[in-house]
């Protein structure tokens, strides 16, 4: 079992999806080895949708999965750095 | 851009809070009372609901009871306009889910600057 | 940016003014005995919205005083007090008070506040009576320090929120957005983040805040202003500050659960969250009370600009015209109107592809498209008309106070009716009426109805009845005013009559013409001048103003059971109901209304011996004789009056005879104003331009007959044949 499991983040990573985002993490968790986050076009996100995020790192550190960001957009490293998660997130190091 | 639902029973708020709100961009839609916004919100989807809290048929306090309910606007912002500014009318207004208020009077800056708190 | 609130201020007195229309009717409804709890509601609804608009657009002496109004109320609708006759009676002061406020206001004039202050007084003198904490003594309370708040080195913000935080849409990423904005240069904003409440994966409910954070602001920043950007959520969070550089004894503070005890008996500068909320909510009273002064200093980054424009009187600009008013229009009848433009355009642009290529073969369609266009016309006509409609009821309004207020006064009993007040009229001729009204009410009020103890004498219930009614008959709206008192008492009126030399000693009247002699100039029938209807002004000057609306007054009475006053008004006064005639080349317009015969003037009933006015004997009277052309000074005059034709209309009450060629047809004209395209002709009232593109005059009958009172004065100037 070495697949990867795409989560589209969509347009909006935020509270009102975290639940339906949640029940697909679990899944994933259970069913692949590694989680790739498609992150492209999300244009907006918030507390919860990155609290989520950061739950389901940990969650994969302790299991020895991996996390993957496909192409998080601008807005994900402008939020995560207001609530002080840049670096908690396993985002990538930004091309400047 | 964000929409934003107005709601004011007093034509002259109501005009002004939307004038500063369209300066500024935003989309707006103004009802005149509860019952009004509320139909206005099953309608469409606003990003936030700014409403009056003294209102006939439908007071702010309901409106946002009920918009609470609506499966679209669990987590949308609701600002109370309120001229109390004594805790009780603070205290109904979080009870019935509402994210903040803004004390009347106000001015179109401070409008502008404090939904910035919850728009964006 | 700046946004000039002015341009709402219409709206808002407009607004204003209907609020306390609403207050004033709903305060007459409100008994003590049995309190409506709705009724109450609609009071406090009209208060605040007057209260919210004031403070928004920078009334703040109207804000301020009706805050004390609306805290009363508040407490009789939460019923931590009970209403009583002397609130009522406060309340209704009041609403005078403040109507008179926003009149000044409207007018660019500095209000009289001495009136105002002594109700102010009276409403805190009631609310210190039980209720122990007024809202106008919190905003007396002296401001919280801030000036020791202003830290110059920064703080330390331990935010913890609650877990349901999110939940009502509070987002932190953008409270700590707004916290970095208030920054000044120099300064900086750390944030960490703290997950130890994070549980595992499994056990996550995703809308849940398990997160908390360290906020350290270093540089130059009031902790008010933080206090701020959280003054929504501090009830759904334990949040505690402390001044950066201070280490050990704050500590204790700002673990977790810092609670009121805790901070209260800490001497240093860290708060608890209860405390912060307490600040942050004074802070806001005084804003609210005295952004005028100086804006208060948790507000002071956002207002510093705007607070000038938004809360100073309006500089005085000059003075606009109190007429520019505004009108407003239900949507249905803006549909309608958009729906007959919509079918004036399709038959427009019928008769434009008609025209292009007619030929004699489509004579017939072009007929019916002539009647089309008239047919639209007219109905357009109509509901241009219907927009400046409003029922008679805003006129109406004012009576319940009045007849209540000068009930008390005269110590009668009386029962005010009103009926047809749906009835609608144009809006200027409603502005127009109110005066007159109030007179006819008054005078009913004060003459018509006997005092209590007479009408018990006379068998009849000691309660008073004033009607007031309207209704449409043909092109006019009628307005009676109606009583039950004792009614015209005729050989008094004539009396008085005969004393004043108006009806010579030994002629003999009709009951009808009787009734007509109290519209004479001069004349009262009360026995002492009441304050009540002998202001100076009688009825006549009522009459004028009526006749100036194109309408007429008249009175029936029976003795012992009550008088009527009945007005016919024009429904408009932009449309006339016109008599066409002509002088030699020209076309004059008469009111219909004002005509009262056509005759045919025969030289046997001239009468030339008053010198400078020829008269004419019309049965019992003699009238004067006008010639338009004279008064005109029209070229080709006819010298001869004889045999001519004569229209007598009646104006002012004063019948007079013009004579005329030929009577043409009568339409409905639109009045054109000349002195708004032209200037003021005397005798002229307007113009109107008629179907084949002339100009025609609009006599004013009562102009015409002023005009040849002066000419008498001057005997021989210009004399008639």
């Amino acid at each position: 079992m070495s697949q990867t499991v795409t989560i589209q983040c969509g347009e909006r990573l935020s509270i009102e999806r975290v639940e339906s985002l949640y029940s697909e993490m679990e899944t994933a968790i259970r069913d692949a080895a590694d989680i790739e986050l498609a992150a492209g076009q999300v244009q907006f996100c918030d507390t919860a949708g990155l609290q989520l995020i950061l739950g389901l790192f940990i969650r994969l550190q302790i299991n020895s999965q991996q996390l993957r960001w496909a192409e998080p957009s601008e807005v994900i490293y402008e939020t995560s750095a207001l609530l002080g998660l840049q670096d908690r997130l396993g985002l990538p190091k930004r091309a400047v | 851009m964000p929409s934003i639902l107005a709601v004011d029973d007093s034509a002259s708020m109501r005009q002004m809070v939307s004038f500063t709100l369209k300066g500024a961009g935003y989309q707006v839609k103004e009802a005149s009372d509860g019952v009004e916004a509320l139909a206005e919100a099953k309608r469409a989807r606003y990003d936030l609901v700014l409403s009056d809290v003294n209102m006939p048929n439908m007071n702010g306090i309901e409106l946002c009871k009920n918009l609470r309910q609506l499966g679209d606007y669990k987590f949308v912002p609701v600002l109370m306009l309120t001229t109390e500014s004594a805790g009780d009318m603070k205290m109904q207004g979080k009870q019935a889910g509402a994210t903040g208020w803004i004390v009347k009077p106000f001015n179109p800056e401070q409008l502008l600057s404090t939904i910035k708190r919850v728009l964006g | 940016m700046s946004i000039d609130l002015s341009q709402f201020h219409q709206v808002f007195f407009e607004e204003s003014f209907e609020g306390l229309d609403v207050m004033e009717s709903e305060l007459l409804a409100l008994s003590p005995e049995s309190v409506d709890a709705e009724t109450v509601n609609t009071i406090f609804r009209a208060a605040h919205s007057i209260k919210g608009g004031a403070g928004t657009f920078g009334f703040m002496q109207v804000s301020e005083f009706t805050h004390q109004l609306e805290t009363l109320l508040d407490e009789i609708r939460a019923g931590q007090r009970t209403l009583e006759k002397s609130h009522v009676d406060l309340f209704l002061q009041s609403v005078d008070c403040l109507r008179a406020m926003l009149t000044s206001l409207k007018d660019h004039e500095a209000p009289d506040m001495s009136r105002a202050e002594e109700l102010k007084k009276q409403f805190i003198a009631i609310l210190k009576g039980e209720v122990a904490s007024s809202p106008a003594n919190e905003a007396d309370a002296p401001a919280p320090e801030t000036a020791a708040d202003a830290g110059p080195e920064g703080w330390v913000v331990r935010f913890i929120p609650s877990t349901d935080l999110l939940q009502t849409g509070n987002e932190p990423f953008r409270m700590f957005r707004e916290l970095q904005s208030l920054l000044e240069d120099g300064s900086q904003l750390q944030i960490e983040v703290d997950s130890s409440r994070l549980p595992e994966f499994e056990n996550l409910q995703p809308e849940q805040c398990y997160l908390s954070w360290t906020l350290t602001v270093t540089g130059a920043i009031n902790k008010a202003d933080i206090e701020t950007v959280f003054e929504w959520v501090v009830d759904e969070c334990d949040i505690t500050y402390r001044r950066l550089g201070e280490a050990a004894s704050a500590d204790n503070a700002s673990t977790d659960n810092a609670g009121a005890n805790n901070a209260s008996d800490s001497s240093s500068e860290s708060e608890s969250s209860s405390d912060a909320a307490n600040i942050a909510t004074d802070t806001n009273n005084v804003t609210v009370a005295s952004v005028a002064e100086a804006p208060a200093p948790v507000q002071a980054q956002i207002t510093s600009i705007p607070v000038a424009d938004a809360t100073q009187a309006p500089a005085p600009k000059p003075a606009k015209s109190a007429d520019q008013s505004s009108i407003r229009v239900s949507i249905d009848k803006v549909d309608s109107l958009i729906n007959m433009v919509g079918e004036l355009v399709i038959t427009q642009s019928m008769l434009g592809q008609l025209g292009q290529d007619f030929d004699m073969s489509r004579l017939a369609r072009l007929q019916e498209g002539l009647s089309q266009l008239e047919q639209n016309t007219r109905e357009l006509q109509e509901s241009v008309m219907k927009i400046r409609m409003m029922p008679i009821s805003f006129a109406f309004s004012r009576f319940p106070r009045l007849v209540r207020d000068l009930g008390a006064q005269l110590g009668k009993k009386v029962n005010l009716v009103m009926q047809g007040e749906n009835t609608e009229l144009d809006k200027t001729v409603m502005e127009k009426i109110g005066d007159p009204l109030v007179h006819l009410v008054r005078n009913s009020l004060d003459h018509g109805l006997e005092t209590t103890e007479k009408r018990i004498a006379s068998g009849k219930n000691e309660t008073g009845t004033i009607t007031l009614n309207a209704f449409h008959q043909g092109g006019n709206i009628v307005i009676e005013v109606r009583d039950d008192g004792a009614g015209l008492n005729e050989e008094k009126i004539l009396q008085k009559a005969r004393d004043r030399g108006l009806v010579a000693q030994h002629q003999e009247l009709s009951s009808e013409e009787i009734h007509q002699l109290i519209f004479l100039p001069g004349f009262s029938t009360a026995d002492v001048v009441s304050d009540i209807s002998g202001r100076g002004v009688g009825m006549d000057v009522v009459r004028r103003n009526i006749s100036e609306l194109n309408g007429t007054i008249e009175v029936k009475s029976n003795r012992g059971t009550g008088s009527t006053f009945v007005i016919r008004l024009p429904l408009t006064l932009a449309i006339l109901d016109g008599q066409l005639v002509r002088v030699r080349d020209q076309t004059y317009i008469f009111p219909l209304v004002s005509i009262v015969e056509s005759i045919q003037l025969q030289k046997q009933t001239l009468n030339n011996i008053t010198g400078s006015q020829p008269v004419m004997k019309l049965r019992e009277e003699y009238i004067p004789i006008v010639r338009l052309d004279q008064i005109f000074h029209l070229r080709h005059r006819n010298e001869s009056v004889d045999d001519a034709m004569l229209v007598v209309v009646e104006g002012d009450n004063e019948k007079i005879g013009i004579v005329v060629d030929d009577l043409l047809g009568q339409q409905q004209v639109v009045i054109k104003s000349l002195e708004a395209n032209y200037q003021k002709v005397s005798g002229v009232s307007g113009a109107t331009i008629l179907g084949d593109g002339t100009v025609a005059l609009i006599i004013d009958i009562s102009g015409i007959g002023k005009k040849i009172e002066h000419r008498g004065a001057q005997p021989g100037k210009e004399q008639a044949a």
